[in-house]
């Protein structure tokens, strides 16, 4: 199993949307995919169809010492995502007071692999910069020590390359992530050039395809699908199919 | 009527189902309807035979038969009758394809007999394979003797010498090669001897035939082996037969008793031997062509030198020079170091606003004297940089390409001119004509392909006039561009062959240009050049004067001899008319002897440039090249070779565009008169095979078959003269990329782009109606990795595709859009790559083909009664080939 985590480097630059996309992308290619939310905004599976008033999700599960192998859902063609779960005030500090070897556990269980076996490993992580507490941290580090492949969605906008240029805690975390560049936009010079900026201080990192802006993203979101299901022959399709392609590439070789 | 309403109408078609049959019966009868509808939809016969077929195949067929859905039945069988459209002819088609399915086994695809053509196949390809790989062997064991042979005689490897020295003076080289070795020039001697012996001796009937069977079946063995060492040795075989044939024609072919027939007999001669001079010094020039690569500029930029880039331009467009300037302005090299300047000689103040507004020098000539040369030099002494270079208006040059251009220049101080080949990224007047763009190499090809890059080998690969670079110390040197003849390009460059400076050819397509658009344009163009090379050949002959070594002085040679080609060539093709309407023998010989001669001559010169010049150059076009100019270039070549200073400069006139389909007839009347001649002759010929002496016949049929061949290459040119009708004024470039489409609403889809000109382009997707109702999109172009996006309004659309005109962009846009489409660099580079290896059949299908549509043309556009028996004919045989029966395509019939 391979592991792909993805990161934004603040919140709001598209993670969930990459994530959700790229394993979807993934799938196409006759692989079989599983996403796994970090995030406590539970956002992965509105991209998976996964009713909206569901609650469940590890998370919630670990919190109420349940298995949680429950909060499993299946989507189309054989996709499946695990939710972070939604999580009132008693329920997050539970989260928050669970012990580390629970959440050890829960992680060395999620990368042990499944069955039917699973290919690929989408995890959608907080992003760099996001207070969360130490109960995160243990899980990311695993997560990310697991990873064949780090990915940071970075919209090529001046917060996240400010960011990453000049805040050197940011940029020490983002040192071992490969950036994809999401939400470009080719009419409107200053993204085009904040692109280029990226390019150039950033040349073996960022990643050769990149995301474009597209409505069709988050028309898909709205109808709760991930972009292939949603429009084929959209653009947004094609630039995550080549992504997708991209990250098997990437790996050729590895274990 | 909208879609909705047509779809009513087929509805009530059938709205008489509804009460027969189920819904699902109904539906399937509805779609077996749909699939008989023709394009044109039903006719009433139609629509009653194809219902009463489905009812009764519904009724009383089982359901598959002879592995075809019953249904389907009728249209397997007669696929030439469209039943839904029946029509009278139908009734006999019909009966006509009904016996011919009763009598005749149809050949299917997994058939016995066709896996026995298969097996027989495989059988040859295996053989052929074997006997490639022996060939392999003995020519490597061959290349392994030598190559001891030579250590033994103490010499170096010469080919990489040329390739690691290209111009170290003549003794040195020499030297290096181990040409002075007394061995060697023993052995020169021997081989000269042989050779002349080879050449000379006498031989009878049957000695000939033996000698010339041995040669062409070696020739044709050693065309196999792949590899530059056969194709020399090819050439040495066509050689001896060539030096043998015209040994034998001076020696024993003239007829001294007959005054007529001894000059046409000496002319014709005389042509032969121009000819074969041609030939010989051909051999010479693309012996081995460089293939030098570029060269890799210093890591610094600040080592890389000055530019002085210079747009010539005199009466063109606008808006043909705006493209070539955004595309300089992209151009990959330091800002500071690149200074653009156009020479504007037509003094338009619309040029002065437009280099103002983009920021590039305007420079205006208060004269006009010496047209480009003169427009050169006078902003020569206004600039200052390193090195110049020039650009055709219309030549847009891609990002590369100082990248690629300048790396030898700061490698070899001697250096004075890099020369790129002219790409045409539009079709010229004879692939337009001809209908073969981009499958057929165009005339420019082989020059380009082959003969600049064997010149280049002799370190004589000459200026062409744009798309170049050259040194300014060595250009002032020679005092700028020369002004003494009207193709100041080649005598620039042989200027500075004289003054010892290099030259250097670049083989990458890393410019693109419109090609000239009509054909009076073309041979105007030509005309032009062959005056000049024939000026020069007068006023500064490569063959004399100082500074020249002997290989330069032969290229050169060549290069201007060439276009000296327009007589012979006429000779050529009036030739056999001498014997057939003037009853004159200029040939004295037996027809069978001159057979034996003359066809080995010609096969294996013609296997030899098949061979060397594969890609760029397909069999007999260049022959069809040569007929349409030798009339227009025979005057002006002889003009300038006795009055070099007569004639001036004509601006080559090129971006407009073709209204109408119209012939030509003034450019093709001397050939329209020629190909009259050569059908009198093929008349008088088959009388005289009827009516004249018995012994004569074997001459005239000699002589017709030349004058059939005379007869297709003239029709082929006759052809060209026909001007197909160009609509778009701004060429558009077929491409097949991968872009997206950006609607207002935010949404992008994916999209191929098909075409694109400076004021439009195509794309194609999978669906295009979901462009909706909007009239503006914005189409997303890449490269290098990054991406732009321009505004377009929709021309046009259906469901595939749509047409999409640019709409005004900033500066800024401009350069971007040029950057991602004309100017991207590895556009051009694929084109000569699809180009298919020469075949000398299928070459000569093509051009036969050409000939019957030049035939059919010119009679359409003939007088009165031509153009109806022509269409009287054509129609005949068209409705007749309509009943021939059709082959079927199913597994059990």
């Amino acid at each position: 199993m391979r592991v792909v985590v993805v990161r934004g480097v603040r919140g709001g630059g598209g993670s969930s949307t990459v994530a959700a996309n790229l394993a979807s992308a993934l799938q196409k290619l006759g692989r079989s995919c599983l996403m796994l939310d970090l995030c406590q905004n539970n956002d992965l599976r509105f991209h998976a169809s996964v009713d909206p008033r569901e609650p469940d999700g590890w998370a919630r599960r670990l919190v109420a010492d349940q298995s949680w192998e429950g909060a499993v859902f299946g989507v189309e063609d054989g996709l499946r995502v695990i939710p972070f779960g939604e999580l009132d005030h008693n329920e997050y500090d539970g989260f928050q007071e669970l012990s580390q070897s629970v959440l050890t556990r829960f992680a060395e269980q999620v990368l042990a692999g499944f069955s039917p076996a699973v290919d690929w490993l989408v995890v959608d992580a907080p992003p760099l910069v996001s207070p969360h507490g130490t109960a995160f941290e243990s899980l990311l580090y695993t997560f990310s020590e697991a990873a064949s492949l780090r990915l940071l969605a970075v919209p090529p906008e001046s917060p996240s390359y400010i960011s990453l240029k000049f805040n050197p805690r940011v940029s020490a975390a983002a040192a071992d992530y490969r950036l994809v560049l999401n939400r470009t936009a080719s009419e409107v010079e200053a993204n085009r050039d904040m692109s280029l900026v990226l390019r150039q201080e950033f040349p073996a990192r960022v990643v050769p395809s990149q995301i474009g802006t597209d409505n069709a993203l988050a028309e898909a979101l709205l109808s709760l699908r991930t972009v292939d299901q949603y429009s084929p022959d959209s653009e947004a399709t094609r630039e995550f199919h080549a992504l997708a392609i991209w990250c098997q590439a990437s790996l050729v070789g590895a274990a | 009527m909208s879609s909705a309403d047509r779809l009513t109408v087929r509805r009530s078609e059938l709205s008489v189902l509804r009460w027969l049959f189920k819904p699902e019966t109904k539906r399937m009868f509805e779609e077996r309807y749909a699939a008989y509808r023709s394009p044109r939809g039903y006719s009433r016969i139609g629509r009653v035979l194809v219902g009463t077929w489905l009812y009764f195949s519904y009724c009383f067929l089982k359901p598959e038969i002879l592995g075809v859905p019953s249904w389907r039945l009728m249209k397997v069988m007669f696929p030439h009758v469209d039943l839904s459209r029946p029509r009278l002819g139908d009734l006999l088609r019909m009966p006509v394809q009904f016996l011919w399915l009763l009598l005749f086994k149809q050949v299917t695809t997994t058939g016995p007999s066709r896996r026995r053509i298969r097996r027989i196949r495989q059988f040859y390809r295996l053989a052929d394979l074997r006997s490639r790989k022996l060939l392999f062997r003995m020519v490597a064991l061959t290349r392994l003797t030598m190559r001891k042979f030579r250590r033994l005689v103490g010499g170096s490897d010469h080919r990489a010498d040329l390739y690691d020295q290209p111009h170290t003076d003549e003794a040195k080289s020499f030297k290096a090669k181990g040409l002075v070795g007394l061995p060697l020039v023993l052995v020169l001697v021997v081989v000269t001897f042989l050779a002349f012996i080879c050449v000379t001796v006498p031989f009878s009937l049957t000695a000939q035939a033996s000698f010339v069977i041995a040669l062409v079946v070696t020739a044709l063995i050693v065309r196999q082996v792949p590899g530059r060492y056969p194709a020399l040795l090819l050439m040495v075989l066509s050689l001896i037969v060539s030096f043998r044939y015209i040994w034998w024609r001076v020696s024993s072919t003239l007829n001294f008793d007959d005054t007529l027939g001894l000059i046409l007999g000496i002319i014709l001669m005389l042509a032969e031997a121009y000819a074969w001079l041609v030939l010989l010094l051909g051999y010479f020039q693309t012996m081995w062509p460089l293939r030098r690569a570029p060269e890799k500029l210093p890591e610094d930029t600040a080592e890389w030198p000055t530019i002085d880039l210079m747009i010539p331009t005199y009466n063109e467009d606008l808006d043909v020079v705006r493209a070539t300037v955004y595309a300089c302005l992209g151009l990959d090299w330091p800002r500071e170091k690149l200074r653009i300047h156009i020479l504007d000689d037509g003094k338009r103040d619309s040029f002065r606003d437009f280099a103002a507004g983009v920021g590039v020098n305007y420079i205006r000539r208060p004269t006009n004297e010496h047209a480009k040369a003169g427009n050169v030099n006078h902003a020569l002494k206004l600039t200052d940089a390193e090195y110049v270079a020039i650009f055709d208006c219309d030549h847009i040059p891609t990002r590369a390409f100082f990248q690629v251009a300048m790396g030898w220049f700061l490698k070899d101080p001697k250096l004075a001119l890099v020369q790129t080949p002219h790409h045409f990224y539009s079709p010229d007047a004879f692939e337009r004509n001809l209908g073969n763009f981009r499958k057929i190499p165009n005339e420019g090809s082989l020059f380009y392909g082959i003969t600049q890059d064997g010149n280049d080998l002799w370190n004589a690969s000459f200026f062409c006039g744009s798309c170049a670079v050259m040194r300014r110390d060595a250009l002032e040197e020679v005092g700028g561009i020369a002004v003494e003849t009207v193709t100041e390009d080649a005598h620039t460059s042989l200027r500075l062959h004289r003054k010892g400076y290099n030259s250097a050819y670049l083989r990458a397509p890393v410019s693109a240009g419109l090609a000239t658009e009509t054909l009076s344009a073309h041979v105007g163009q030509r005309i032009r050049w062959a005056r000049g090379m024939a000026q020069i050949m007068r006023l500064d002959n490569p063959l004399s004067g100082p500074g020249l070594n002997w290989r330069q002085r032969l290229c050169y040679f060549n290069a201007m001899l060439h276009f000296l080609a327009g007589i012979p060539r006429l000779i050529f093709l009036v030739a056999p008319l001498a014997f057939l309407l003037l009853h004159t023998y200029i040939i004295y010989a037996p027809a069978a002897l001159l057979l034996l001669y003359v066809i080995p001559h010609m096969v294996l010169a013609s296997v030899v440039n098949s061979t060397t010049q594969g890609k760029y150059r397909y069999s007999f076009w260049g022959e069809v090249y040569e007929i349409v100019l030798a009339w227009y270039v025979a005057r002006p070549t002889t003009v300038a070779l006795f009055a070099p200073h007569k004639g001036k400069f004509n601006v080559t006139a090129k971006g407009g565009k073709v209204e109408n389909f119209y012939y030509d007839w003034v450019i093709s009347k001397p050939y329209v008169f020629l190909v009259l001649l050569n059908v009198a002759g093929i008349i008088w010929g088959v009388f005289r095979i009827g009516y004249g002496p018995q012994e004569e016949i074997a001459a005239v049929l000699v002589n017709m078959a030349w004058v059939l061949y005379n007869l297709i290459l003239l029709c082929a040119a006759v052809a060209v003269a026909g001007e197909m009708r160009q609509v778009r004024s701004a060429p558009r470039v077929d491409v097949r990329m991968p872009t997206s489409i950006k609607l207002p609403n935010g949404r992008s889809y994916q999209a191929t782009l098909r075409d694109f000109s400076m004021g439009g382009l195509r794309v194609d997707m999978d669906d295009a109606t979901v462009v909706g109702n909007y009239s503006h999109v914005e189409i997303v172009l890449q490269r290098a990795n990054r991406t732009f996006s321009f505004p377009t309004r929709i021309v046009f659309s259906n469901n595939q595709m749509l047409g999409l005109r640019l709409e005004p962009m900033t500066r800024q846009q401009k350069i971007d859009y040029v950057q991602c489409t004309f100017a991207r660099a590895d556009h051009w580079v694929r084109w000569q790559r699809d180009y298919q290896v020469d075949r000398p059949g299928v070459s000569f299908g093509q051009v036969f083909m050409a000939a019957m549509r030049g035939l059919k043309i010119s009679l359409e556009h003939g007088p009165r009664p031509l153009p109806w028996i022509v269409h009287g004919v054509s129609f005949i045989l068209n409705s007749l080939k309509s009943f021939a029966p059709v082959r079927v395509e199913a597994k059990a019939l």
